[in-house]
């Protein structure tokens, strides 16, 4: 289990490599990318803020909970921080377990559970140079095609 | 007595500042210091949809609070 905060670019080859395990038949991803658009509107670029004090224990916490509600070998979740580029990735989640449907599901529920309980926030900057900050303001139970998130 | 406070997102924004220290009186609650805060800086948010970490871990609004404590509000989270 994997949490990380990085002001660098991610780069999913080696942390799927970490991934890799005999007992695992099953690898899912989900790759959050920063696009050039949000709600109608256009975006230049995305800026991503961590209380780092807090953010690594309500990440590894995330990935207990996905332990143990699945029967995954293992999982990750590493989120970028800082000015973000359309195009750049934001957030990864890796998870592996012996059959797909517990690798789907529980990567799916680390990527909501992330977007609503990590303590990072997101920045939208417009072309005509103004910004503002986004929230995430319905739950993560909330069907997935009523969410306005950007990622 | 006193509180270090932490401000982030579109709370630091408004305070123009990400963390003070403000004196800590008797009685005061998350709820007191948020209220006066709120005031202070016009923060939009009703402490129902704020989260409060308590040296620098989640803690529940109903927290007792201490000298020395570090106090952050978090806004809305938007990971992702």
């Amino acid at each position: 289990m994997h949490f990380d905060l990085t002001t660098a670019t991610i780069d999913p080859i080696p942390l799927r490599q970490a991934l890799l395990h005999q007992a695992a038949g099953a690898y899912c991803s989900y790759e959050g990318w920063v696009r050039d658009h949000n709600i109608g509107r256009s975006v230049q670029r995305l800026e991503y803020l961590a209380y780092p004090q807090l953010a690594p224990a309500v990440g590894t916490e995330l990935l207990q909970e996905a332990k143990e509600k699945f029967a995954i070998e293992s999982a990750a979740l590493v989120h970028r921080i800082g000015l973000l580029a359309i195009g750049d990735l934001a957030v990864w989640v890796g998870v592996t377990a012996p059959h797909r449907e517990a690798s789907f599901l529980a990567c799916r529920y680390l990527i909501d559970q992330a977007k609503y309980r990590l303590p990072i926030w997101k920045k939208e900057h417009y072309p005509d140079g103004s910004c503002a900050w986004i929230e995430n303001s319905l739950t993560p139970s909330a069907p997935a095609s009523a969410r306005q998130a950007t990622t | 007595m006193h509180i270090k406070i932490l401000y982030f997102a579109q709370l630091a924004e408004l305070a123009q500042k990400t963390e003070e220290t403000r004196s800590l009186k008797v009685g005061d609650t998350v709820a007191s210091l948020y209220a006066e805060l709120q005031q202070t800086y016009n923060f939009p948010h009703e402490l129902a949809h704020i989260q409060v970490a308590l040296n620098h871990q989640l803690s529940a609004h109903q927290a007792s609070l201490q000298s020395g404590d570090t106090l952050a509000f978090l806004p809305p989270m938007a990971g992702g």
